[in-house]
């Protein structure tokens, strides 16, 4: 890769998602500690520009972000932290998808220019295949970062 | 995407992934490229090619800028509609199917290959979306990948 390719800010979130999602027990499935979890139903607080407002989930929820134990501006460290935990466990997102489990890695991507370049290697995208995983480059530019979910 | 969004719905790949405009560009440069000999290794005219050194290379076609490296470029952009950026990404490998072994002949020469996706939306956020498929298949063809997006019309130094 021979062009800029790093923001000010970026981590990746696996996000899964079901109404009747348990939080306990896709933590005993995937054997983490999500980042934040809740079920269809509960209060939920959501920080934004400083300030907070608190919604009741449609959803289950279950996410499990890199944005703690990676530091780093390179968005596919971020991602292959992600398959590195996740590696194990194809064979229960496989389930969870065919089960109605919306599974998905989202990579944020905080820059401050106008114009920006999230890249991914063939490397990265076979091992983001075989778990069958749609990713999404959720990118912000010129924008505060204090937009995020797991702040 | 707000993060109402992420904590309280289901989302699909379908929503939010629209950009004003897209294209896919799959891209060999090396100083040493002969456009002809790229388009017979490949079977496929590309969309634009040049020699290291010429006047009035690329898409500008600028008179007085010359090629820093030669290039052979094949786009989407004047072949599929729709901003879809599966549908241009897709369009594109299929114009590759069993270039495997020539990409990677290529690679192995020196030359730089990859796929860009240019991406312009005229909003503060926005979010380019990948298929384990579409992944998979870039994978095969051991082709990297890059989003150029551009808010708000900006298209300075646009790499494609």
């Amino acid at each position: 890769m021979n062009f800029e390719t790093q923001p000010q800010e970026t981590y990746a979130t696996l996000r899964i998602y079901h109404a009747e999602l348990e939080p306990a027990s896709m933590t005993g499935l995937f054997e983490v500690k999500p980042t934040k979890a809740w079920k269809m139903g509960e209060e939920i607080t959501v920080e934004n520009h400083g300030s907070s407002a608190i919604f009741e989930a449609k959803t289950g929820g279950w996410l499990l972000s890199s944005k703690h134990a990676i530091r780093s501006t390179d968005a596919m460290k971020h991602i292959e932290w992600m398959m590195d935990t996740l590696a194990n466990h194809g064979n229960t997102i496989s389930k969870l998808q065919k089960d109605g489990y919306t599974v998905d890695l989202v990579v944020a991507w905080f820059s401050n220019s106008w114009n920006t370049c999230p890249a991914l290697t063939p490397e990265l995208m076979t091992r983001v295949a075989n778990l069958r995983i749609p990713l999404w480059f959720d990118v912000y530019l010129d924008q505060p970062m204090d937009l995020s979910l797991l702040d | 995407m707000h993060q109402i969004d992420e904590l309280g719905e289901d989302r699909t790949l379908e929503r939010a992934t629209g950009p004003e405009r897209v294209r896919a560009t799959f891209r060999v440069y090396h100083p040493d490229l002969e456009p002809e000999k790229i388009t017979e290794l490949l079977e496929i005219s590309p969309s634009v090619a040049w020699r290291c050194g010429d006047d009035a290379y690329g898409w500008r076609k600028r008179p007085g800028h010359k090629a820093p490296s030669g290039g052979w470029l094949l786009s989407s952009r004047t072949v599929i509609r729709g901003n879809n950026a599966i549908t241009h990404i897709d369009w594109l490998l299929d114009q590759l199917i069993g270039k495997a072994g020539t990409i990677k002949e290529l690679q192995d020469k020196g030359f730089m290959i990859d796929v860009v996706v240019g991406w312009h939306a005229s909003s503060w956020n926005t979010t380019p979306a990948l298929t384990p498929d579409i992944m998979r298949r870039l994978g095969k063809l051991s082709l990297p990948i890059w989003f150029d997006v551009y808010l708000f019309g900006s298209e300075e130094g646009e790499l494609i």
